[in-house]
């Protein structure tokens, strides 16, 4: 089995400044949820380890506004 | 002593008339002032869904007031919050380290105007 050689993903907002990661602002952190409600890893979003940080604080942040939600499986 | 720069926003319960709600923002004001604080900038976000319930309800008023004061603030406001059950929910953020008040208000008012921009396009 070749394994296919993946280029390493540059980090969304290293590579865009005028992405601001903001609790107040679920439109972008929702992408970063997965369908059950958890944080995706960086693994998978290929965001740095500063920006990773950002978005996990801010979605932390906006679960405690109901901005964003702990799990999807109420509502 | 130096001051910086923080926001709070808060959760109200939508069913509380404009005088409740009115008494509710001047006591986070009032505050504010008492702790030699200065107010920026003061944003209604008006009644939202929540992504949860709360007290068992499904909506909220949301409201952000910007401000500068000392560090000790943000832990009032919090007592505050704990104190009086009309708030459902308080979170206060630093923005910004040891700046001055009327230098860190051009720069909330212009936050402001481009953060209710894209509320109200939503």
């Amino acid at each position: 089995m070749a394994r296919a050689m993946r280029r390493r993903k540059v980090c969304p907002y290293c590579a865009n400044e005028s992405l601001v990661i903001d609790y107040k602002n679920p439109k972008l952190l929702k992408g970063h949820l997965t369908e059950g409600g958890k944080i995706v890893p960086r693994r998978i979003t290929g965001a740095c380890a500063k920006h990773q940080r950002q978005i996990a604080n801010s979605i932390k942040r906006a679960r405690t506004l109901a901005i964003m939600p702990y799990t999807a499986r109420e509502s | 002593m130096y001051q910086n720069e923080y926001e709070v926003v808060f959760i109200t319960s939508p069913e509380l008339g404009e005088d409740q709600y009115n008494a509710v923002l001047g006591k986070v004001t009032e505050t504010i002032s008492k702790y030699e604080g200065t107010v920026l900038v003061q944003e209604s976000w008006g009644r939202r869904k929540f992504a949860y319930p709360i007290r068992k309800q499904n909506y909220g008023m949301y409201t952000l007031v910007d401000f500068v004061g000392p560090a000790s603030l943000p832990k009032e406001l919090t007592r505050l919050s704990r104190l009086d059950e009309k708030f459902m929910r308080l979170v206060t953020v630093k923005i910004e380290d040891r700046v001055d008040a009327g230098v860190a208000k051009e720069a909330a008012e212009k936050r402001s105007i481009q953060r209710l921009e894209r509320l109200n396009s939503k």
